[in-house]
């Protein structure tokens, strides 16, 4: 037996070489506007009632059947 | 890595609390089905739902390089939150009254689509069936927060394109 092949078949040189290699793989969307969220959505659900209470109706009232 | 998690302030805590009863009112008041007096919450699962997205925006800001939460990521959180711990409720013997998190949470949505994506409700848009096939998937399909961001984000990236074509 190869006694180099210490852990899942590696030598410690090759899982430390593992280490070194990662990258931090992460998304980078941000916020777009510096008010709040939900301050955001208040406005634009004020916005919804005035322009598209009808849309509002359909969606909440005629699509349960 | 970034400082220790802070949890929110009173003053923090109160002013998700009046923007959510205030998208509540909206909400009721598009509605024929939901008088906004007849709604009952659970104040301590709402509370839930505002600390647990006010945590996860910290855990993005540790893991993913200081990053702040997208308004497409926040709103995704609310509306997962919504539909899981379904702090709205009304008595009622009308089917719909079941449905009411499910609805909110669409208004969320929505709400969110009318501020950065406003054409939502044209024919290419959002239409009839893919708001029932929402409403369907909130209510009885098995989504976790990261699908629910999955749902929302195509919409991020129209609006980023339509302000830069180049995008």
């Amino acid at each position: 037996m190869d006694e180099r092949k210490q852990y899942f078949g590696y030598d410690e040189e090759q899982i430390r070489e593992a280490f070194r290699n990662s990258k931090d793989q992460v998304d980078i969307n941000s916020k777009i506007d510096d008010a709040s969220t939900l301050s955001q959505l208040v406005e634009s659900s004020d916005r919804l009632l005035k322009e598209n209470k009808d849309f509002l109706h359909m969606i909440y009232n005629d699509l349960d059947e | 890595m970034s400082e220790k998690y802070k949890w929110m302030t009173e003053q923090e805590f109160m002013k998700e609390v009046r923007d959510l009863d205030k998208l509540l009112h909206d909400f009721c008041d598009s509605s024929d089905l939901y008088p906004y007096e007849s709604v009952k919450t659970n104040i301590n699962a709402l509370r839930d739902i505002i600390v647990r997205v006010h945590k996860r925006k910290h855990y993005f800001k540790v893991f993913h390089n200081e990053m702040i939460t997208s308004e497409y990521k926040e709103t995704a959180l609310y509306c997962y939150w919504f539909i899981k711990l379904r702090p709205l409720w009304i008595d009622s013997i009308d089917v719909s009254a079941e449905r009411i998190n499910e609805k909110f949470a669409l208004h969320l949505y929505v709400s969110l689509l009318k501020k950065y994506n406003e054409d939502f409700s044209d024919e290419d848009g959002i239409n009839k069936l893919h708001i029932r096939e929402l409403l369907y998937s909130f209510r009885f399909r098995d989504i976790t927060k990261e699908s629910m961001i999955l749902m929302l984000e195509p919409y991020y990236y129209e609006h980023l394109k339509k302000k830069d074509v180049m995008f």
